[in-house]
């Protein structure tokens, strides 16, 4: 399990930096692009661009915020069972919530697929879109585990219940 | 309800809109020809489909029928997604469908790429313009540094005219043309009042930018092969019915939108047909780049474009 | 079962999932499409799921969303949305909810820069909450202000709502941005009384600060000059035509970056933590709006919007009680649907419906763009308060939905007040 979690981290940190590196790049194009338009010299494929760059900037950050526990949710129920049992809860909770991701990333492969078949190209620039096909679908999945991994922790903290439990969500 | 046959049409257009409008009376007219044994429940403004992947959407059954357009693809579908571009220099739509028309009936690849649907409608649109903030353009001289906002087919042809054509969403453009982010944009009469272009612009040249035809409407195929025969042949009589509907509220479209434009106080300018024609030969090499894109793909490009240009000569 | 029930089978799973725990967006996404599959088939549900997805994760609107993020997330690493908010408590922390009144003037200001509600909530969100909770304001107080805040930006041009209201109806896009103006200042001052209605019942709501005299008060605003340059800067670059309102999220998320270096309050770590935080507001803002996406087209094919609209277009009441049933049926619709959603759903139903029963299309766009903004502040399903409770996940989503309720009630004067003065919308575009 140990040796999982510091792999994981560590892919997640690969991620988180994919994910960091398009949104800075999101906004220094726009920066430059509204520079260069003031002084007359025109990108026409900022759009284009901008729209290829958010989907590892997107896909990366719903993997970030995974690990960080950081997508929203209620305490309500967990906050007054006992805590063996909102363990359990949560264990299933999260593992019934990765079946969507799991279909968002089945549905991205089919995308991906499609995407290959018809050599699809980003309109103008006319650089291949697959490969950033692929990129959302390597982002969810790396999501998936993520919850797996979570989904583990947590059942593992219904086997020992006197240890506190520091890492739990907010 | 009571019907025999209970089917759904999704459309990315809203009843305001003629597309929308047409398909409107079209469902009507539907329900009355098969004595309302047919029921259509419409889902209209994207709420059940998208215009990108709209005809994967009902491919896969996600609507029995839908309003498609396959122009807009992201990929796939290459003759009826790329073939549009070809009619450059039209300028009469009912031409244009009587052409594209004819090669569908030459070319059975259009109707082999989009072979999970069954097609019930045809669309033409009514050609585009050059809609100015404040910069009159009487000659293509004048375009030289205009920031222009035009579908990915036109940037081409305006860079070599020294204007910088910007694919910005639709959303953003009439901010971006009241505030002066862009100079102008690249659209048809309707859009003066149907996108209120009319109330930000101060010029409109008609230096037309074709925009082709394309299979409109169509119907899943499973659903298709579950209805009999004489329930299928009211939709295939209808066939021609919807596409002149269509062209008939675009045109309506059209002069609603010059008449906008007048109450706005647009000035409207002829350009010379000498500036038109050289406006033309701008897209005479990307036309052929796409061409030659298609016969790589093993599809009669070439062959396609020849007979476009060829009945654009004849209709001289 | 039939649509109508499985959708609303698919609304109690839905609670019941969010109850037990289960993040919100997957809980959405979970339901959506286990909804959709059952009323239409597993493969459509897959390629929904697939074409949504990557919709919205090419969408150059809403992805200006991170970079709103990244502008606020540096503001608040750099100290410099702490000094605003010192400035603010040195003016008015001596009224009661003072600091809650600056937040919505505030928001009203940023909103005339941006487009989107999210992005105002997000960076109101980030900048203003942790100063009000630092001052001891109730956390549903604050967090009610910011998130009700974020909702007068429809009113203010540049507006995505109006213009996808205008685009849906062929209405004056013009027109619509002259008509917001009046009823989007008068919202702000509603709310404003608002606050002080509620500090007056409660006043531990917002208490009062310290007395500051007039001089400090002039020292203090020593720390506004360079968050006044980057609000002019980003304004006037709208204003002025060098950029796009899309555009300025990225503009002001430079230019505070430039203003918090130039201040040395950015160092490297701290622009770290900014990026990384923006990273993870990001991820979670789009988990919800995924889930909310496949939810929105579940709800679309259990006609259960379709059957309300179609009762009340066969209601055969007069004009005003049509107008009245529409204004609830968004209520309504709005707890559990998104609002770009329910305008795509509903208008194209209700439009000609309503133009034919004789009411002003600008009148009607008015109120259905601030019908579907209350949406955003409604239990359960309020994409705001989701929003909000992302950046800040130590108040629970009761306690900020506690806290917008008693906008949500001004929200009731304020659109009663224009369909009874129509005037206030219609006066401006008329000009
Ligand atoms: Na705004
Ligand atoms: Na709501």
């Amino acid at each position: 399990m140990r040796m999982i979690e510091r792999l994981l981290r560590w892919v997640v940190t690969a991620g988180a930096f994919t994910g960091v590196a398009c949104i800075i790049a999101l906004m220094c194009l726009t920066v430059v692009t509204v520079s260069f338009r003031a002084i007359g010299i025109a990108f026409p494929g900022t759009y284009t661009l901008a729209e290829i760059l958010l989907i590892p900037a997107i896909s990366f950050s719903l993997a970030y915020a995974a690990y960080e526990g950081a997508h929203t949710r209620v305490e309500l129920m967990t906050s007054i069972l006992p805590e063996r049992l909102s363990s359990l809860l949560d264990a299933l909770m999260l593992a019934l919530g990765t079946v969507f991701w799991v279909v968002v990333a089945y549905a991205g492969t089919l995308e991906a697929l499609k995407s290959a078949r018809n050599r699809e190209e980003a309109p103008i620039l006319g650089f291949p879109v697959t490969p950033f096909r692929w990129l959302l679908v390597i982002a969810i999945v790396l999501l998936c585990l993520v919850l797996v991994v979570q989904v583990v922790r947590a059942l593992l903290r219904t086997r020992q219940v006197k240890e506190v439990s520091k890492g739990s969500q907010s | 309800s009571a019907a025999e046959f209970n089917l759904t049409y999704a459309s990315p257009y809203s009843t305001t809109h003629p597309y929308g409008a047409a398909d409107e009376a079209w469902i009507e007219r539907i329900e009355e020809q098969t004595d309302g044994r047919v029921d259509i429940t419409a889902y209209w403004g994207r709420s059940l489909i998208s215009s990108r992947e709209g005809v994967d959407e009902l491919e896969a059954g996600i609507a029995d029928m839908a309003y498609i357009t396959p122009i807009y693809a992201t990929s796939g579908y290459e003759l009826n997604r790329l073939t549009p571009a070809f009619f450059y220099g039209y300028s009469d739509p009912a031409h244009v469908l009587e052409v594209y028309q004819q090669l569908w009936e030459d070319f059975p690849t259009f109707s082999e790429e989009l072979d999970g649907v069954r097609v019930l409608g045809f669309n033409v649109g009514t050609p585009m313009h050059l809609q100015l903030r404040d910069t009159p353009v009487r000659e293509l001289e004048d375009l030289q540094g205009l920031r222009i906002r035009a579908a990915n087919d036109y940037i081409g042809a305006l860079a070599q005219f020294g204007a910088e054509g910007v694919a910005m969403p639709m959303g953003d453009t009439y901010p971006a043309l009241q505030r002066g982010v862009l100079d102008g944009v690249v659209a048809p009469y309707e859009a003066l009042k149907s996108l209120s272009f009319g109330e930000v612009v101060d010029y409109y040249v008609d230096l037309p930018h074709s925009r082709g035809a394309y299979a409109s409407r169509a119907m899943n195929q499973d659903v298709w092969n579950s209805l009999p025969e004489d329930i299928q042949a009211v939709f295939i009589d209808n066939i021609d019915w919807l596409t002149q509907k269509n062209l008939e509220n675009s045109m309506a479209a059209e002069e609603s939108g010059k008449a906008f434009g007048r109450e706005q106080g647009v000035t409207f300018i002829d350009i010379a047909d000498s500036e038109k024609q050289r406006y033309a030969e701008a897209f005479v090499s990307s036309a052929r780049d796409v061409a030659e894109d298609l016969d790589e793909r093993g599809l009669p490009g070439t062959e396609i474009l020849e007979q476009v240009r060829q009945a654009h000569q004849n209709a001289d | 079962m039939t649509p109508v029930v499985t959708g609303i089978v698919g609304l109690i799973g839905l609670f019941s999932l969010i109850a037990m725990g289960m993040p919100i967006g997957f809980a959405m996404g979970l339901v959506g499409f286990l909804g959709f599959a059952y009323l239409i088939s597993f493969h459509a549900a897959i390629i929904k799921v697939g074409v949504v997805t990557f919709d919205i994760s090419t969408n150059y609107a809403i992805g200006t969303v991170p970079l709103f993020l990244f502008m606020a997330h540096v503001l608040f690493a750099s100290g410099i949305g702490r000094d605003l908010y010192d400035v603010a408590a040195c003016w008015l922390g001596r009224r009661r909810g003072g600091l809650a009144m600056a937040t919505i003037g505030a928001s009203s200001g940023f909103a005339a820069a941006s487009a989107s509600s999210i992005a105002t909530t997000a960076t109101m969100g980030l900048v203003a909450l942790p100063e009000m909770r630092k001052h001891n304001y109730d956390v549903s107080l604050a967090s009610g202000s910011v998130a009700a805040g974020g909702t007068i930006g429809s009113l203010i041009p540049p507006s995505g709502m109006f213009i996808i209201y205008g685009i849906l109806t062929e209405t004056s896009i013009g027109k619509m941005f002259a008509a917001g103006i009046i009823p989007g200042i008068l919202l702000a001052v509603f709310y404003m009384i608002t606050i002080a209605v509620v500090c007056r019942i409660n006043p531990n709501a917002g208490p009062r600060g310290p007395k500051y005299s007039f001089s400090e008060k002039l020292v203090s605003l020593k720390k506004t000059g360079e968050v006044i340059i980057l609000f002019m800067l980003v304004m006037g670059g709208i204003l002025l035509g060098w950029f796009t309102p899309t555009e300025a999220g990225a503009m002001g998320a430079f230019g505070a970056i430039i203003v918090a270096s130039l201040r040395r309050r950015l160092n490297w770590k701290a622009l770290k933590e900014a990026i990384y935080s923006t990273l993870k507001t990001t991820g979670m803002i789009f988990g919800i709006l995924f889930g909310a996406l496949v939810f929105n087209s579940f709800i679309t094919v259990t006609n259960i919007p379709l059957n309300i609209v179609g009762f009340v277009t066969e209601s055969g009441f007069s004009p005003f009680v049509v107008l009245l049933l529409i204004l609830s049926v968004y209520l309504l619709l709005g707890m559990v649907l998104d609002a770009s959603a329910m305008m795509t759903l509903t208008i194209p139903l209700f439009f000609p419906l309503v133009t034919n029963l004789g009411f002003d299309a600008v009148l009607f766009g008015v109120l259905v763009v601030r019908m579907t903004e209350i949406a955003l502040i409604t239990p359960p399903v309020g994409m705001n308060v989701y929003v909000l409770s992302g950046i800040a996940p130590d108040i629970p989503l009761r306690k900020i939905f506690k806290g917008t309720l008693p906008f949500v009630m001004a929200d009731a004067v304020h659109v009663a007040l224009l369909l009874t003065f129509p005037i206030l919308v219609l006066w401006l575009p008329s000009l």
